[in-house]
């Protein structure tokens, strides 16, 4: 990591204030190929200057920059939440333990239909489907080839960037539940 | 055998009254009617009583039957078919009854295996609501990623639109008896009402006693305009939001 933070730093870390630019007027998370498609340089180099720009960030500033939802973005440090919090005012919203279960269900099982959640909590789910659906955090993917062609339901890019993943692949491993490819 | 003929009823309220056949049999000594009576009450086992006997009885009656009775005759036919089928069914063997269908049980919920994910969501949640991302408006928990449209962006929608309408022709419109206001003059109207008040005043101050859908939105409008143009200030007590005149 130091040799690539060295590299990215050579030329006064031209490509590196760039592409701290570039995030900064980022509404989104930002992959690594539109990063290098902007700033017309190899995506090894972005990379390297990611990494710069990460451990200055990380040094000094209340900013940060995180890889989320399948790209990086520009955050407040969490030791600010509580300031950034008095001035925005966000409206405090917990999911309930219902609707975190059928989540993580989806999760882990997606694609998955009503049925099959329903199977595993012993209980319907519609409501949780709902809310989670509303929240834009699980989608309909598409229709099972099964009598009646149920819905499949999968996670969005919104639930990765809700609970800090950066893709399915960074759901902890839990026993008896196989991960996501 | 020998039949044997005597009057008597087997279907008091029914039309046609069967003949009074006697019969007599090593199984059964007694009337067709008793007999017919017997077999629809499932008070004797056909099974063990011959009816060949019945049957030549009945032929013997038949044929000696006078051409008026024919009503009887078809009632005693009635009745003898009636004991042929039942005694028929007597003898066919009785199915075995179809095996119980087991019911599937639903396998047991197996919804605990992922009580450590839903911790771990719920702890990244919560690390997550610590973050907060510059486009997440004024309310940072609700941060939402940008519907992807690719290059379009509000500006371009916006401008499509307005040359969209530019080339529209103007709608026909009725005009109505009540004269709608220019939202020029109900923002001087505002203006001159949050000035004039001298204190801070809410949405509701600004509205006449009754006051319609339209008119709501006119000065709604009015007051972001004027918040746009500097003409007042806007801030939130609770729940409400304040208007009071800007100082020049």
């Amino acid at each position: 990591m130091q040799a690539a933070i060295e590299r990215a730093n050579e030329k006064g870390g031209e490509l590196v204030d760039a592409v701290e630019a570039l995030l900064f007027v980022a509404p989104a998370p930002v992959s690594l190929q539109d990063l290098a498609e902007a700033s017309g340089r190899e995506e090894e180099q972005v990379r390297d200057a990611l990494e710069a720009l990460s451990d200055r960030l990380e040094r000094t500033g209340g900013i940060k920059l995180v890889k989320i939802a399948g790209g990086y973005q520009l955050c407040t440090k969490p030791e600010f939440a509580e300031q950034v919090a008095n001035l925005l005012r966000p409206q405090k919203r917990r999911l309930g333990r219902s609707a975190l279960e059928v989540l993580a269900i989806i999760a882990y099982r997606q694609p998955i239909t009503a049925q099959e959640i329903f199977i595993i909590r012993g209980v319907q789910s519609d409501y949780s489907l709902r809310v989670l659906m509303d929240l834009g955090l699980i989608q309909e993917l598409e229709r099972k080839q099964a009598p009646g062609r149920p819905i499949l339901y999968g996670t969005t890019q919104q639930f990765l960037h809700q609970f800090n993943l950066n893709d399915l692949s960074d759901l902890p491993e839990v026993p008896g539940v196989p991960s996501v490819d | 055998m020998k039949p044997q003929v005597e009057r008597e009823s087997l279907t008091p309220g029914g039309v046609a009254v069967p003949p009074p056949l006697k019969i007599e049999s090593s199984a059964f000594t007694g009337s067709l009617a008793t007999l017919f009576h017997l077999a629809r009450e499932g008070r004797v086992d056909l099974s063990g009583i011959p009816l060949s006997p019945v049957c030549h009885a009945y032929l013997e009656y038949v044929f000696g039957v006078a051409p008026d009775r024919v009503d009887e005759a078809g009632a005693a036919l009635l009745a003898l078919a009636y004991l042929v089928e039942r005694k028929a069914w007597s003898l066919l063997p009785i199915a075995d009854p179809p095996p119980e269908q087991e019911i599937p049980e639903l396998p047991a919920p197996t919804a605990h295996e992922f009580a450590l994910a839903v911790d771990s969501l719920d702890t990244g949640f919560r690390e997550r609501a610590q973050l907060f991302f510059r486009a997440g408006g004024v309310e940072g928990a609700d941060y939402e990623i940008p519907i992807e449209i690719g290059h379009l962006t509000t500006n371009h929608l916006a401008r499509a639109l307005e040359r969209l309408l530019s080339k529209a022709m103007p709608t026909t419109v009725e005009p109505t008896a009540k004269k709608r206001p220019s939202l020029a003059e109900v923002m001087a109207k505002v203006l001159q009402r949050i000035q004039s008040a001298g204190k801070r005043l809410g949405f509701v101050d600004l509205m006449p006693e009754e006051y319609t859908r339209l008119d709501a939105v006119f000065v709604f409008l009015a007051v972001l305009e004027l918040l746009r143009i500097g003409r007042i200030k806007a801030g939130v007590a609770g729940e409400e939001i304040w208007l009071a005149a800007k100082e020049s």
